[in-house]
Formats: structure tokens, C-alpha cells, sequence
């Protein structure tokens, strides 16, 4: 029973990383494009844009 | 005599080398260099001893987790290397984030964690070597032995030799060569992977391996996390690539990312494969579980999997094992001269690193003493200690560069223009530490060597940094510069110091003069500084042609210190906010008073582009005055209050500033009811209290208004002087936003001081970010 736990859980685990890790990286691409576009591109500038102030 | 400070500081472009490197590499190429140096030792050693300590389930995890760990730190490297898109990887952020001493110890531990890969590359050529050779060409039986035989070592000497021969001819692969045999080992581990899953389907009673899932425990993940982290160091050379890429602020992050999550894919399908490649029933496993089997063979335990699992598969991953590792060990190699040679080139190690051969133009001096390392490791330590030296060596070096993502984005977010921005900053970074640290510590459990050999080589780094380092390294252009400084005879230098920030030097004797009431009220002597912003057009050197502003400085100094001792100071730099914090935490301020001209020209600031980063990075309590000239007095003072914490230090100013003497002079403190409980009695009678203040100056009042902007403009009309606390930002936020004070103090026309006060757990965290 413990090792059907630890098994699901294993799994659960591996496919939690996994999605992470290409969310992570569908995200940050989309960042990269979103800033390749603008002229300006302090921190500043990005972040309040990014976060809709601007 | 010009004298540097530990800041430092880049322009947004940097400063690019004078001989530039031509930009040829590719997206595909730069990812490709990743996934070379990842698809190499670190797998194909680690595999087995990893299934070994942490069992079938463990393995995957193993793996797994490090993906996800690994993408954290990517994404730190992916913003630095977007934001400062030049060779030298991590030494250069922490130059930048963490001055010399730090960026020291970065290519310190850069030299030694490629050099010790490199033996790790060379001992697994070695190893595959020998098995193929034993196995396929001489027919014997593989060895149930894992231990490294005297053979294995010799081979792995003469190959170590052979490559950095080969460093010292100067030939390195061209991004083109290395992709293509990058592209070949990544499809054959992948083919690995792939067998392994369609074997699954074909034989179900396979995943039967799996059971017990985690026969040692899941604590073992963490040791086996930690040995294997070398394996997904990649995109550490990617960052490397930063000179030789196309469009690096967008090719370079990319790579990194795509690196890491395709590499994690491989080795999860890999390790899935090499739990099921042996049938629990085959004789040859003696009523051993298979992953008991696998593990026995510990580094050589991923051939014998790969063995089991396809015809010809030993053949086929000698061969490819054979092109990986010998691509690795060329490129550790030279990515650990250049490290050396950098520290050489910076005369933070003897010039004779930085010898270049006068024929073959490569570094000799450097490659000879990285030879040492590698060769030494070579034939003293079991691979075991190898591989776990290297990972540690890595984790802190990540460790390093995760520290800087935090220190350069809150330090130079207005100066560098950046190419990629990490979501949930400072989330990845604070988590990538902390499980570093873990890992770090756990690996004790794997190799007590690889605990004494790191901080032996750490702290010898410390050493010859304190010895020679020091006192040798040149001064770049990246630093902070002190144009003239002159201290006061007078001075006490017990005292605690007030700075004065001086933008205009024109308006320099109004300011000091307001401050000196500051400082006899804190008894407190005066540090007087006046930036001058080099323009990144010009080298930072050349910024003493721009000592604007020396001679009115003086003129201050001369007027004043007859009647209280003032130091002043003269700097040059890029980035006024970033030197006036700098220089307040160098002086251990206690205050810095600024003058402001009372508008914001841009809507991204609430005070100004100088202003808000000091306030948000200052390391002391900002009083910043608006129209407060030296010949005005305040007798009717108006602070506004709704509970923040810089209220507390609204009042202390307030009572200072105020002429208390006079006939007739109060302090008013004010609340505008906007629905929020805040009992404002209470809390100025306990700041009275608190500060010894004295209460009979002292009033409260509290008025209503819809817009309390509007309110607090209007009740001000009737005092000389308002006296408002700034916006407390969160400590985890980076950029305070404009709200209520720094409006008011926008429209108000009255004298205005804003002040911010510091407190110690900040104060404490800012030294460090």
C-alpha cells in the first residue's frame, strides 16, 4: 500500500516538475518577445508596464 | 589620488571589449552548446550510483527535481546575460553586483569547478573507453568491479594531457562542429529514452522495477540531487557565449530556458529507461532487484542498463559517450583557462596567468596551472569525490549568481536595459538558494572529500585575494571613482554622520545649512558629496575632466566649516542614486538629506529618477527637502499622519525643524479620516514618549475630506512648513509606487520635507541587496 502511495506520489512529483518547467519557459519566452518589442527596457519601465501602469 | 570603492557599476550596454568578437552564433547553436555540456559525464556516471543510493523512483525524481531547481537558476542567468550580454559569465555579474572581492571568488570557483569537470569528462572517457574495449574488442565479460582501475586512470591522464595539448595549439570547436556532435549524442540519448518507453509498453511487468519505489527513503533524493547537479551546469557556458551570439538579449535567455527543459525531458525518459531495461527475471540478475543490479556497477552502472535494453546498445553508448565527453573536456578546459586568465588578465592572480604564447596566441600560463588541477584530480580522488566536488563547486557558483540577479535588479534596475525580466522576482532566485545551500550541505553524506577539497580551495582563494588580489587587481571601468575628498580637521570621527547628497552644487550652502540644524540636534558632523555622472559616451576615467561643481563644493566647505565641521566628498560614476547609496553605506550614515526641486517629470518615478531609487535602496533614514532655503524659519508645522512606520520620523524632524523657541510655534499632527481606525492620539503621545520629545509643542487634529490629497493641501495652507512620510514599499516589492505623500508633496506650494525612515531588518538585508 505504501509503495502505491510513494508511486503516485512519484509520478504526481515527476509530472508536477515537468510542467513547471515548461511553464516556466512558455512564460519567460513570452516575456522575452514582449520586451525584444519595446524600446525601453529598464526594470523600471518593463515592470510598470508589465504590470499594466503605464 | 584616485582611490575605488567596492561598488560597482556598468553601463546599460557595458562596455564593450575593444577588439569585439563576431556575432555568428545562433539560437540554435547557443542551445546546442548548452546541451552538450549537459548531455555528458554527469549523466552517464551519475545514473548509477544515483539509482543506486536513491532506487528506481528516486532516480527519476532525482532528475526531475534538478530540472525544475536547475530552470530557477537559468532563469537568473537568462536575465543577467540579457541585461550584461558579455563573456565572462558569472565573474562579470558579481564584478558588477558584488565588487572585486566577490567576483574574485566567482572565477575562482569557476576555474576550479570546470577544471574538476574536466577530470570528471576525462575519467568517463576513460571508463567507457576501457569497457568498450574490454566488452567488444577483447570479448571479456564486464567486470562486476566499480572501482577505478590503474588503467582507467592512466587512460584518463594521457586523454586530460591530450586536450589541454590540444588547448594550448589553440583549437577549440566552432559552434557549428559542436552542434552538429551535439545534436548526435542528444539523439541517441534520446533514442535510449525512447526505447526505454516503447520496452514499457511492450513488456508492462516492467514497471514492476519501480516497486519499492524509494527503498532507501526519500531524504536520499537530496544527496543524489546534489551529486548530480553538474550534469544541468550548461547554461552556465551559454552566459559565456554573450560576446559570439546573435541578438543576445534574446537569443541568449532563450537558449538557456530551452536548454534546461529539454535536457530535463531526456534525462527523466533516460532514467525511466534505465529502471526498466533489465527483465526482474533475467538469471543475470542472481535474485537481485534491478535497480540493486544497476547500482552495484555504481558509474558504470548506466552502461550495463544500456546493455540490457537495446543490441549493440554498449556499442552505441561508448561511442557516444566517447564524442561527449571529449567535446565537454575540450570545452571545460578552456572554459576553465579563461576563467584564470580573467583573474590574470585583472591582476587579481600573478600577470604570468595572463601570458599569452607569442605563436599560438593561447593563455599557456593559465592552461599550464588548470593542467595542474585537472591532472591532480585525475589521479588522486575516486570519481565519487570528483563529481561531488564539481557539483558543490557549481552550487555555490549558482549560489553567487543568484545573489546577483537579486543585487543588480534592485541595485541598477533604471541603468541596465534589459532583454529578459524573471516573473515572481525575487520568488526563483530565493528558492534556487536556498535548495543550493541544501544540496550543498546533503552532499557531505555522498563524498566528505568534496567537503574539505571546496572550502579548502574557497578559502585559499580568500587568502590569495587578501595577499595579492587586493592590492594588484586594476581598476576598471566599471567602478565607482573618488574624484577628491577633504575631511575637516575637526571632525569626530565617533560621530555619527549625516550625508548630504548635492545635486546642484549651486544650491549646496541652502542645503548644508538645513542640515546643520540636523546635526546639532543628533550631534552629528556633516558629510557633504556631490556626484558627477560620467556619460556613458565617455570612459568613467574620463570623468575627472568633469569635476563640475569641485570648485563651488570648496567654496561650501570654506564658508562653512568655521562655524561646524564639514567633509565633503567629490565621486565619479554613472549613476548618481547608485554612488550616493553606495557612499552612505560606506560612511555608515545615519541620515541623508537631499534637496528636491518639487516636480516629477517622469510618470514612472514618484519623486524623481535620482530620488526614488535612493529611497528605495538607501541604507539610512532620507529627509528630502523641498523649498526649505537656508533663511526660512517654521514656526507652524504640519505633519500628517495615517499610522505608516515613517511617521515616527515625521515628528522627530518635525520638532527639529521647527522653532520651538519662538512664541507661538507648534507641531500639528493630522489625520484625515477616511473610514481607516487609526488612533492618532495614541500614537503621537507614544512617539513623544518614545523620543523625548516635548509634548506642549504638540497638537492633534483631525478633519475630514473625501479626497484626502485635496484635504492635506488645503490645511497646509495655514503652516510654513508640511512634513510627510514617504510610501512604505514591502520589503519583498522593488519599486515603490506613487501614492498619497508623494502627491501631496507634488501639489502642495508650501516648504515640504518627505522622510523615510530605515529600519533594522531592512537595513540589514540592504547591505547584502
Amino acid at each position: 500500500m505504501q509503495d502505491i502511495f510513494d508511486i503516485a506520489l512519484g509520478c504526481a512529483l515527476v509530472a508536477f516538475s515537468l510542467a513547471c518547467i515548461l511553464w516556466l519557459t512558455v512564460w519567460s519566452r513570452r516575456i522575452i518577445e514582449y520586451v525584444a518589442q519595446r524600446d525601453e527596457s529598464t526594470a523600471r519601465h518593463l515592470l510598470n508596464e508589465l504590470n499594466g501602469n503605464d | 589620488m584616485a582611490t575605488t570603492e567596492h561598488s560597482t557599476q556598468v553601463s546599460s550596454e557595458g562596455h564593450a571589449p575593444h577588439g569585439e568578437l563576431s556575432r555568428e552564433l545562433s539560437l540554435f547553436q547557443i542551445t546546442m552548446m548548452g546541451l552538450g555540456m549537459m548531455i555528458g559525464a554527469g549523466v552517464f556516471l551519475g545514473m548509477g550510483i544515483s539509482i543506486s543510493k536513491a532506487g528506481p523512483g528516486g532516480v527519476v525524481l532525482t532528475f526531475a527535481f534538478n530540472g525544475l531547481l536547475a530552470v530557477f537558476t537559468a532563469m537568473s542567468f537568462a536575465e543577467l546575460s540579457s541585461a550584461i550580454p558579455r563573456a565572462g559569465g558569472a565573474y562579470n555579474f558579481a564584478r558588477i553586483g558584488f565588487g572585486r572581492r566577490a567576483s574574485f571568488l566567482a572565477g575562482w570557483m569557476e576555474w576550479f569547478a570546470s577544471s574538476v569537470a574536466g577530470s570528471m569528462y576525462a575519467m568517463t572517457f576513460s571508463i567507457y573507453t576501457i569497457l568498450f574495449i574490454k566488452s567488444v574488442i577483447l570479448g571479456v565479460e564486464q567486470a562486476d568491479t566499480s572501482s577505478i582501475t590503474l588503467a582507467e586512470r592512466g587512460l584518463a591522464v594521457v586523454t586530460a594531457l591530450l586536450f589541454i595539448y590540444i588547448n594550448y595549439r589553440g583549437a577549440s570547436e566552432t559552434g557549428k562542429i559542436g552542434a552538429i556532435i551535439t545534436v548526435g549524442q542528444t539523439i541517441f540519448v534520446v533514442a535510449i529514452g525512447l526505447v526505454g518507453v516503447f520496452t514499457a509498453l511492450r513488456h508492462p511487468e516492467r514497471l514492476t522495477n519501480f516497486s519499492p519505489f524509494m527503498p532507501h527513503g526519500w531524504s536520499r533524493l537530496l544527496m543524489t540531487m546534489g551529486f548530480t547537479y553538474v550534469a544541468f551546469e550548461g547554461y552556465e557556458v551559454i552566459a559565456q557565449a554573450g560576446d559570439e551570439a546573435k541578438d543576445p538579449r534574446r537569443n541568449l535567455p532563450k537558449a538557456m530556458l530551452y536548454s534546461v527543459l529539454i535536457v530535463t525531458v531526456i534525462y527523466v525518459l533516460v532514467a525511466f529507461a534505465v529502471v526498466v531495461s533489465v527483465d526482474s527475471r533475467d538469471p543475470v540478475l542472481n535474485g537481485m532487484r534491478p535497480d540493486t543490479w544497476i547500482g552495484q556497477a555504481q558509474e558504470k552502472g548506466f552502461a550495463r542498463a544500456v546493455d540490457k535494453l537495446m543490441p549493440f546498445g554498449h556499442l552505441i553508448l561508448t561511442l557516444a559517450v566517447i564524442f561527449s565527453s571529449t567535446s565537454a573536456l575540450n570545452a571545460t578546459v578552456y572554459s576553465a583557462t579563461r576563467a584564470s586568465y580573467a583573474l590574470g588578465r585583472d591582476r587579481m592572480l600573478p600577470a604570468w596567468f595572463a601570458r599569452i604564447h607569442p605563436v599560438r596566441k593561447t593563455p599557456y600560463g593559465a592552461l599550464i596551472c588548470t593542467g595542474v588541477i585537472v591532472l591532480s584530480v585525475v589521479t588522486l580522488l575516486p570519481v565519487t569525490d570528483v563529481a561531488s566536488s564539481a557539483s558543490i563547486m557549481f552550487l555555490m557558483l549558482f549560489f553567487m549568481v543568484n545573489l546577483c540577479v537579486i543585487k543588480i535588479r534592485r541595485c541598477m534596475a533604471d541603468e541596465l536595459q534589459y532583454g529578459f525580466l524573471m516573473p515572481l522576482f525575487p520568488l526563483f532566485p530565493i528558492l534556487a538558494i536556498i535548495f543550493q545551500i541544501l544540496l550543498a550541505v546533503w552532499l557531505i553524506h555522498m563524498s566528505w572529500i568534496a567537503w574539505i577539497v571546496a572550502p579548502l580551495w574557497i578559502g585559499t582563494g580568500f587568502m590569495v585575494y587578501q595577499v595579492y588580489g587586493k592590492s594588484h587587481a586594476t581598476i576598471t571601468d566599471d567602478e565607482i571613482q573618488v574624484l577628491d575628498e577633504q575631511r575637516h580637521p575637526q571632525t569626530d570621527r565617533d560621530k555619527i554622520a549625516i550625508m548630504v547628497a548635492v545635486a546642484n552644487p549651486a544650491s549646496a550652502e541652502d542645503l548644508v545649512k538645513s542640515t546643520i540644524r540636523l546635526c546639532r540636534a543628533k550631534d552629528a558632523s556633516v558629510e557633504l558629496i556631490h556626484m558627477v555622472s560620467v556619460p556613458d559616451q565617455l570612459a568613467l576615467t574620463d570623468g575627472r575632466a568633469l569635476d563640475l561643481g569641485k570648485e563651488a563644493i570648496s567654496t561650501v566647505m570654506r564658508d562653512l566649516s568655521e562655524h561646524f565641521p564639514i567633509n565633503t566628498t567629490l565621486r565619479y560614476c554613472r549613476n548618481a542614486a547608485r554612488g550616493i547609496v553606495a557612499a552612505a553605506r560606506e560612511k555608515k550614515c545615519r541620515m541623508l538629506v537631499m534637496g528636491w526641486h518639487g516636480r516629477c517629470r517622469h510618470s514612472l518615478f514618484s519623486i524623481g529618477s535620482t530620488v526614488d531609487p535612493i529611497i528605495e535602496q538607501s541604507p539610512c533614514d532620507v529627509v528630502i527637502l523641498k523649498n526649505c532655503g537656508a533663511d526660512k524659519t517654521f514656526k507652524k508645522v504640519l505633519v500628517p499622519l495615517a499610522g505608516g512606520p515613517n511617521g515616527a520620523l515625521a515628528l522627530e524632524i518635525a520638532d527639529i525643524l521647527c522653532e520651538t523657541g519662538s512664541e507661538g510655534a507648534s507641531i500639528t499632527a493630522l489625520n484625515v479620516d477616511t473610514g481607516r481606525h487609526f488612533d492618532i492620539d495614541s500614537f503621537v503621545s507614544e512617539q513623544i514618549k518614545k523620543k523625548g520629545l516635548d509634548r506642549k509643542h504638540f497638537k492633534v487634529q483631525s478633519i475630514t475630506a473625501s479626497d484626502p490629497i485635496e484635504g492635506i493641501c488645503q490645511a497646509a495652507e495655514a503652516y510654513d512648513l508640511l512634513v510627510l512620510g514617504t510610501t512604505q514599499k514591502s520589503i519583498l516589492s522593488q519599486f515603490a509606487s506613487r501614492s498619497i505623500p508623494e502627491d501631496i508633496a507634488c501639489c502642495c506650494d508650501k516648504p515640504t520635507v518627505l522622510v523615510k525612515a530605515n529600519t533594522p531588518v531592512k537595513s540589514f538585508l540592504k547591505r547584502w541587496f
